[in-house]
């Protein structure tokens, strides 16, 4: 065993350039697997850390639990920490800071509950007691609430009524000044002891800041909402929780199932599955590679070392000696390569992910990746580097078990054509001469090796194109996304008032906008259909629909009055107020090719419409013109055939709001050159108004356009980098086995020279050779890389508004790099032969 | 008129103090259809001489002349076409190309240059040298004398001016080396082929019409046994 031991080792110090060819291939591919598991397992992690964040660190929750029956939840084996809680109800301050958002809903929490519940302190300390307040940074941060740690609030404990069912409205219902009514009780003073971000957790549609206090003490005839995180997280849980809850007699029972789902007990989500989809599918992709590489690495040695064996079999070693030699130098080579991959993966994950935080953080997005290592996970992926290690050299060491003394001194073994393939192919001796034949054969005398080899050209290709596809198609998507929007930038103020038009006049003078649009929305609906086309009939019938949706838009005036310039309209002379109509709305025709045609809604001569709410109010407009395109910025107009837009002024639109009891939202829409510059000097305005300030919300289309491209950045690295190291893997087999392959024929090449093979001829044998791989390669590459496309098109998910195509640009540089890989092949073949010399050459392998 | 002239040949290897003379001022002829043997000791330069005489090597100085045709300075294109037309080696190890079958490795000389077969005369060296049943063969299948045989074949395939053979039973036991040498004769009687072969043995080497005798790369003897 020694001695075996100390040959290997001399043998893979001798063929050292060998030695590191598989040992590069092992390194990459444990640096591959380790990563993509290490980094899949830390997104988890992070994933779940988030929930934690959002939600609270628990998983069962139990709604409804009497008081007298809370200690025994508490006390339950299986409860590991617990929050109490109680819905105190609903408080109003005199002074309203929020039109939409004008109450406090108050949260009573045990003083232990604070670990549980996601309630992050940016100032001061949780509440002790129930005259204690932690408030959200959301209230703190509105201007006319002008509070903070260590003042008093007071404010009056009551209900939010429903005025038509006289019900209790909770946080569920947004607030309806019209249909609701709040019942005073009694007047309350608390002190503010904290400020916690809600950030990520507040409901903007809910009706009232949420508060929290603390929880006195517990009341038998009260109820409470307890939620536990449990001791034994598996699927036992949810019996259990029902158990506790049928013995404890609450109401019933909830978990936090994303948390489950992170934590590896509950049902996949789509995105889970995706991500388990993804590893498995990489890993599968690596090891194929890698066992390829490697398997062949170890042939190649064994054909090299095949006379030694051959020797050691004739002065005693036995099958099995022979065969450990193989998988010695399997070891030899893992241990080291396994060791530095899984290192430089560890190390490489983590720059990785320092990357993708500051990413993240510039998108504000809440994820903070860290570098979580599940040590069993770890120690399962070296291992499964180990075993494709060992797979790999399983056969070869089969075959070295084989290799008898005579065999291994006539160097007849290691010739594995079979006769049939001996066969000349007359169509390329006639095209390119006998050389050419020669090359050929040269290529399939290793079979196993040809198809390594070939296998290795293929899926670099097939990667490379498909690789480069995704990312075309998601950009694509993302250039779609800016194309069908016609603004840069969005701003909606939305107080709910009657000035909020009038306070929004300023917005619209800013100079940094090259384009700029005022408008007001309302949703009604036209049922007349005498007035719709026979096309738009046609189509209602097909979809099984009736009526049409209508909304009203209003333009500021200078819009409007320009649209009526532009249609020869006269507004003054109208009694009745006008609209002009977007006559057009686009219907689908081919899924598959995303193409469109568009219908005209109302029939030519139509002049005037009755739209209707649904109290069934109806209002009437006079139809100045029929348009066949959106006007301006607006991006309602002729999207889809359910809906058709009606233009108004502004001045009309505040008389239907009257009359409907309405207050739409204002919506403002720029372009501009400059959105950056445009953004800050609407926000530089909003600081400067602060009674805006909550009501207002910004959206640049470039900025958001700029997150995306910036996250399929991200995405692209990572696939570029795993395409990368995929091809070094790939590149590394390719070199290693036409390299060896070409060592392994110096004696023939030699031979040949000696008996009149001229220079360009033996050229001319390489070249072939080398482009027979490269057209090959390509072929099969495309044969596989196109289907590949289809179903990345496909399987993401994705609804791309564009027909499936393939890239043309990633075929033509991978069929370039395919060709100048085998160029630099064919090169380094014919300098090695360049520095041979014949006679010594023919000497050498004889003796 | 010689087929085969050496003027002042000579082989060195290294400079000054390391220079090893391999040949050392060799001049000889030898006449069409004459069978020479050169024998000599290990290191004598035997293979040197007989490697530049098939235009495998380049002398340091002297002349190779094969029928008025000074190869010793000739560019590598029409020396690579010399060896293919002009003279026929046989190896001791006889390097057959792995991947071509029998009837391949007698060819490959045409096929190189181009040239399409004289099938009667290939039928005929097949038949006479006893190969027309192992054609398909690659070889590995067949035996040493079956392999030497074929090398044998493909040296003559091109009816060559010159046969150079080094040590072509060196690698055969004593029949197939009987039956060598037998087709060798013949190929000298029917096809009236110079050859020049170098060898240890010497009853091969008295078969032979002239014997020529190297020590330390030089020519001590030039012996003709019959004429």
């Amino acid at each position: 065993m020694k001695l075996l031991a100390r040959l290997t080792l001399r043998s893979l110090i001798q063929n050292r350039w060998r030695s590191l060819a598989t040992m590069i291939a092992i390194t990459l591919s444990t640096l591959m697997l380790v990563s993509v598991t290490t980094l899949v397992s830390s997104t988890m992690d992070a994933l779940k850390q988030r929930e934690i964040d959002t939600g609270g660190n628990w998983h069962t929750l139990y709604q409804g639990v009497a008081g007298d029956k809370v200690a025994q939840i508490e006390a339950d084996e299986r409860t590991a920490a617990s929050a109490v809680t109680q819905g105190v109800g609903y408080l109003q301050e005199e002074t309203i800071h929020h039109n939409r958002r004008p109450y406090y809903y108050l949260t009573a929490v045990d003083a232990k509950g604070f670990s549980l519940r996601p309630y992050p302190l940016t100032e001061g300390r949780y509440p002790t007691s129930s005259r204690e307040v932690l408030i959200p940074s959301s209230l703190a941060e509105i201007a006319s609430f002008d509070r903070s740690v260590n003042d008093t609030l007071t404010a009056n404990a009551g209900s939010r009524i429903d005025d038509a069912s006289g019900d209790p409205l909770f946080q569920n219902a947004s607030y309806d000044a019209s249909g609701e009514h709040f019942e005073k009780g009694q007047e309350r003073t608390f002190t503010i002891v904290g400020i916690y971000d809600d950030t990520y957790m507040s409901n903007n549609a809910s009706a009232g800041f949420d508060l929290v206090c603390g929880l006195d003490a517990f009341t038998p005839d009260a109820t409470y909402d307890i939620y536990v995180q449990d001791a034994q997280v598996d699927a036992s849980l949810y019996a259990h929780a029902q158990q506790l809850c049928a013995d404890s007699g609450c109401d019933s029972v909830t978990h936090n199932s994303y948390l489950l789902l992170y934590e590896g007990v509950a049902g996949d989500t789509g995105l889970v599955t995706m991500l388990k989809l993804l590893t498995v599918t990489v890993c599968t992709i690596v090891l194929i590679s890698s066992i390829i590489v490697i398997h062949n690495s170890f042939a190649i040695s064994l054909s090299q070392r095949a006379r030694y064996l051959g020797m050691l079999a004739s002065v005693g070693a036995t099958r099995r000696q022979k065969q450990l030699s193989v998988f010695l130098e399997a070891l030899f080579l893992a241990i080291p390569s396994i060791l530095l991959g899984t290192a430089a993966a560890l190390g490489a994950t983590a720059f990785a992910m320092h990357l993708i935080n500051a990413l993240l953080q510039d998108l504000a997005i809440h994820l903070q990746l860290t570098l979580s290592v599940d040590p069993r996970l770890l120690a399962v992926t070296v291992l499964i580097a180990f075993a494709a290690v060992w797979i790999s050299a399983w056969r070869p060491a089969r075959h070295a078990g084989t290799i008898s003394a005579i065999s291994a001194i006539r160097q007849s073994a290691d010739i594995t054509l079979p006769q049939r393939h001996s066969r000349n192919n007359p169509l390329v001796w006639r095209l390119f001469g006998y050389p050419a034949v020669l090359g050929l054969k040269n290529q399939k005398r290793f079979r196993s090796r040809h198809y390594a080899v070939l296998c290795s050209l293929v899926l670099s290709f097939a990667l490379f194109v498909s690789i480069f596809a995704l990312s075309s198609y998601l950009e694509r998507s993302v250039q779609m996304v800016s194309e069908q929007l016609p603004f840069d930038v969005e701003v909606v103020y939305d107080k709910g008032s009657d000035r909020q038009l009038q306070e929004s006049d300023a917005l619209l003078q800013l100079p940094q906008a090259d384009a700029r649009m005022r408008m007001q929305r309302i949703s009604l609906s036209l049922d007349d259909a005498a007035l719709f086309t026979d096309e738009l009939i046609a189509w209602q019938q097909q979809q099984g629909s009736m009526g049409l949706g209508a909304y009203v838009l209003s333009l500021d005036d200078t819009s409007f009055l320009t649209l009526c310039r532009e249609n020869g309209i006269d507004p003054s002379r109208s009694d009745a107020p006008i609209a002009f109509a977007v006559n057009v709305g686009s219907e689908q025709t081919s899924s598959a090719a995303h193409t469109y045609r568009q219908i005209p809604f109302l029939k030519e001569d139509t002049h005037a419409v009755s739209l209707m709410n649904y109290d069934e109010q109806e209002i009437s407009l006079s139809v100045a013109a029929l348009l066949t395109t959106p006007y301006g910025l607006d991006a309602y107009g002729g999207s889809s055939l359910d809906s058709i837009a009606f233009y108004v002024s502004e001045a009309t639109m505040t008389q239907i709001c009257e009359q409907l009891e309405l207050t739409p939202s204002v919506e403002l829409f720029y372009t501009s050159s400059d959105t950056a510059a445009l953004t800050d000097t609407i926000e530089q305005y909003v600081r400067q108004h602060p009674d805006m300030e909550p009501y207002i919300s910004i959206q640049s289309i470039e900025e958001g356009i700029s997150q995306t491209a910036s996250l399929l950045l991200l995405v692209r690295l990572l696939l570029y980098a795993f395409l990368l190291l995929i091809s070094i893997v790939a590149l590394t087999n390719v070199c290693n086995t036409l390299s060896s392959s070409y060592a392994l024929r110096a004696q023939e090449n030699a031979m040949l020279f000696s008996i009149g093979m001229d220079k360009r001829q033996f050229r001319s044998m390489l070249t072939f050779e080398a482009l027979s791989y490269a057209f090959k390669g390509a072929f099969y590459g495309l044969l596989l890389a196109l289907p590949l496309c289809y179903l990345i098109y496909q399987i993401l998910g994705m609804k791309f508004t564009f027909a499936f195509y393939v890239p043309l640009m990633p075929i033509l540089i991978a069929i370039a790099a395919l060709f100048l890989l085998t160029l630099f092949m064919l090169l380094y073949h014919l300098s090695l032969s360049r520095k041979g010399n014949i006679i010594e050459t023919i000497r050498q392998e004889s003796i | 008129m010689e087929t085969l002239r050496t003027e002042h040949l000579s082989k060195y290897y290294g400079e000054k103090e390391n220079r090893v003379i391999a040949l050392d001022d060799v001049s000889f002829s030898v006449d069409p259809g004459e069978f020479v043997a050169i024998v000599g000791p290990s290191g004598s330069g035997k293979s040197t001489l007989l490697h530049l005489l098939g235009g495998v090597d380049v002398p340091s100085e002297g002349r190779v002349i094969v029928d008025g045709n000074d190869i010793s300075h000739m560019k590598e294109a029409p020396l690579a076409i010399y060896r293919r037309r002009q003279i026929g080696l046989i190896y001791q190890f006889y390097n057959l190309i792995p991947i071509l079958n029998v009837e391949e490795n007698i060819m490959l000389p045409l096929l190189l240059d181009g040239r399409k077969p004289d099938r009667a005369y290939f039928r005929e060296l097949v038949e006479t040298l006893g190969l027309s049943d192992r054609l398909s063969h690659l070889p590995n299948q067949l035996s040493g004398g079956q392999q030497q045989r074929v090398s044998i074949a493909r040296s003559l395939i091109t009816k060559p001016s010159i046969i150079l053979a080094d040590e072509p039973t060196g690698n055969l036991d004593s029949k197939n080396s009987a039956e060598i040498l037998s087709l060798l004769h013949r190929m000298h009687r029917e096809y009236r082929q110079t050859i020049v072969l170098i060898t240890h043995d010497a009853s091969i080497a008295l078969q032979a019409d002239r014997i020529l005798t190297l020590q330390d790369g030089r020519i001590v003897q030039d012996e003709v046994i019959r004429r």
